[in-house]
């Protein structure tokens, strides 16, 4: 075997499980996740067997189904998504110029919280929350490495984790202090 | 932090089945199989007209011809040392280790020499990390290499277990003690290195050998199946002697003839169990020898090497006279410390040359794992 036919078949060995439980959460849908993690690898193949060099498998798989996924989305048409998109991220508001460390507090506050029903409310997201949460704290990636598969700067990753933990944590507690 | 746990457990249970990764497989084959990489795609390490596979084979073939015939390899062996990032690794990995592998007809050849490439990788990881130039791109490719290798060498040893346990035994002990250590000697280097790179992904790599070490051991059957007996065994004194005098009480209440309490059945992994016993013991005589050949200059060194040896020869003779008396699970557990033992001090011993004045001294930190 060529030697970029063996790794590549190594990194899918290493790589499907989590990209397939990634588009998952990320679609709520089993059988769309099947197709999509079908589709990014088969895109990835195309990529290397027409030459070109995939540095860091990872994030480049990451990067193929993030713009599959949003692709799905834009097919049908989810306002939640572009509404969320548009003014979530746009202007500078105070919320946005939150430090980190918040995070930490927030994700404190929210340990009497069962994981299980967590996992059930991230579902109810929008997606642009869902993803940053489900790579954060679920596959472990850094803010800088979720940036790089996202291609977002890290600053709107890091504020896109405190807003999406946030809401997380409101529809977990409806009774909440805002 | 509970939550984060949780709520990452919960999602790591969302898994493809085994049928769902199966077909994705086979579509995945299918395309690769219609579409191949072209044949000038560039190798990862730019040495791009070893890929093209007839091409490759005529050069192997070559090389094998010179190799035969006695007279050397002049690229072939200043290969040997080059490392990822160097133009000759490509024929390192490409023309050498394929050749290497070639030779290896017989499933313990073959098991064996999948065993030195996984170990080759993480040396090569060393060096980088001691020259602070490992880095990710490096890394992962290294990575994918050395689990390859591993999982061969598993898969082999795993086949190889039923026809010859004795050789399945000792290369998994090799395998899983001469990574032990590597992995500590990669985890101080990395933390030693200047470059932040380095540091991080040496430190990502180090966690994944000791990853392989474990499940190498964990892997190992023939040892693991003496180990139980002999456990086993240790709570049967109790067991016989309880029977005993509750025989010893039925007779004193009867006239009865006391029955006898039957012997243990004879073992009928014990044909089996000899074999793992003389190998493990051989193969530890093996590098005994060879650590009994190096010439050690640091005074404390040869000090250590001299405490650790004794040790050894303590577990071999109690091998020797478990063997001596038909008791090879125990045997085999002794040689098998015994292997551990010398495996561990010689791969310490290799890597404290290559790094001379890099590793703690002997003595400072106990760089050597602990045995279970």
């Amino acid at each position: 075997m060529v030697d970029t036919e063996k790794q590549f078949t190594a990194a899918f060995e290493r790589y499907a499980d989590e990209l397939f439980r990634h588009a998952t959460l990320r679609l709520s849908d089993r059988e769309r996740a099947l197709d999509l993690t079908q589709e990014t690898f088969l895109r990835a193949w195309a990529y290397v067997s027409r030459g070109e060099e995939i540095h860091d498998y990872r994030p480049f798989f990451y990067r193929t189904l993030h713009n599959l996924i949003v692709d799905e989305y834009r097919k049908h048409k989810t306002t939640s998504l572009e509404q969320m998109v548009e003014s979530g991220e746009g202007g500078e508001t105070v919320e946005s110029l939150l430090p980190a460390d918040e995070t930490n507090a927030l994700e404190a506050a929210m340990d009497r919280f069962d994981g299980k029903r967590a996992l059930a409310a991230l579902a109810k997201l929008a997606d642009p929350y869902r993803e940053v949460l489900a790579l954060r704290y679920i596959e472990g990636f850094s803010p800088k490495e979720i940036a790089e598969s996202i291609e977002e700067s890290e600053n709107v990753v890091s504020v896109r984790i405190h807003r999406g933990l946030k809401k997380l944590r409101t529809l977990m507690e409806p009774e909440a202090q805002s | 932090m509970k939550f984060t746990e949780e709520f990452k457990n919960e999602g790591l249970r969302v898994r493809l089945t085994v049928q769902e990764k199966a077909t994705l497989r086979a579509r995945l084959s299918e395309r690769m199989a219609l579409n191949p990489a072209s044949p000038l795609v560039q190798s990862p390490y730019h040495f791009f007209i070893f890929n093209h596979v007839v091409l490759q084979r005529t050069f192997a073939a070559l090389i094998l011809f010179v190799f035969v015939a006695g007279s050397g390899g002049g690229t072939s062996y200043a290969a040997q040392t080059a490392l990822p990032g160097d133009l000759l690794y490509a024929v390192k990995i490409h023309v050498n280790e394929f050749v290497e592998i070639a030779l290896a007809t017989t499933p313990t050849a073959k098991a064996e020499a999948q065993a030195v490439l996984a170990e080759r990788r993480v040396e090569e990881a060393q060096d980088l990390a001691s020259q602070g130039k490992f880095t990710t791109t490096v890394a992962e490719q290294l990575q994918l290499q050395l689990d390859e290798h591993v999982a061969a060498a598993q898969s082999l040893t795993e086949v190889l277990e039923i026809e010859d346990p004795g050789a399945a035994a000792q290369i998994s002990t090799q395998l899983a003690s001469s990574l032990a250590v590597n992995d500590a000697v990669l985890s101080h280097l990395g933390e030693q290195s200047p470059d932040e790179e380095t540091k991080n992904t040496s430190r990502k790599f180090a966690v994944r050998v000791r990853m392989h070490a474990t499940a190498a051991a964990e892997a190992n059957k023939p040892v693991k199946e003496s180990k139980r007996v002999v456990l086993e065994r240790r709570s049967e004194p109790v067991a016989v002697a309880a029977k005993a005098a509750k025989v010893m009480s039925i007779a004193a209440t009867t006239s009865e003839p006391v029955p006898q309490v039957a012997a243990p059945a004879p073992d009928e992994g014990s044909l089996s169990g000899q074999a793992v016993a003389a190998q493990l013991k051989a193969r530890t005589r093996l590098v005994l020898g060879r650590i009994h050949a190096l010439s050690l200059k640091d005074e404390k060194l040869a000090e250590y090497v001299q405490t650790v040896l004794a040790s050894t020869s303590v577990l071999m003779s109690a091998g020797d006279t478990a063997f001596g008396a038909a008791d090879y699970d125990t045997a085999v557990v002794q040689f098998d410390t015994a292997l551990q033992s010398a495996v561990e001090l010689e791969t310490y011993l290799k890597a404290e040359r290559r790094f001379d004045g890099a590793l703690p001294r002997v003595g400072d930190i106990d760089l050597l794992p602990d045995n279970d």
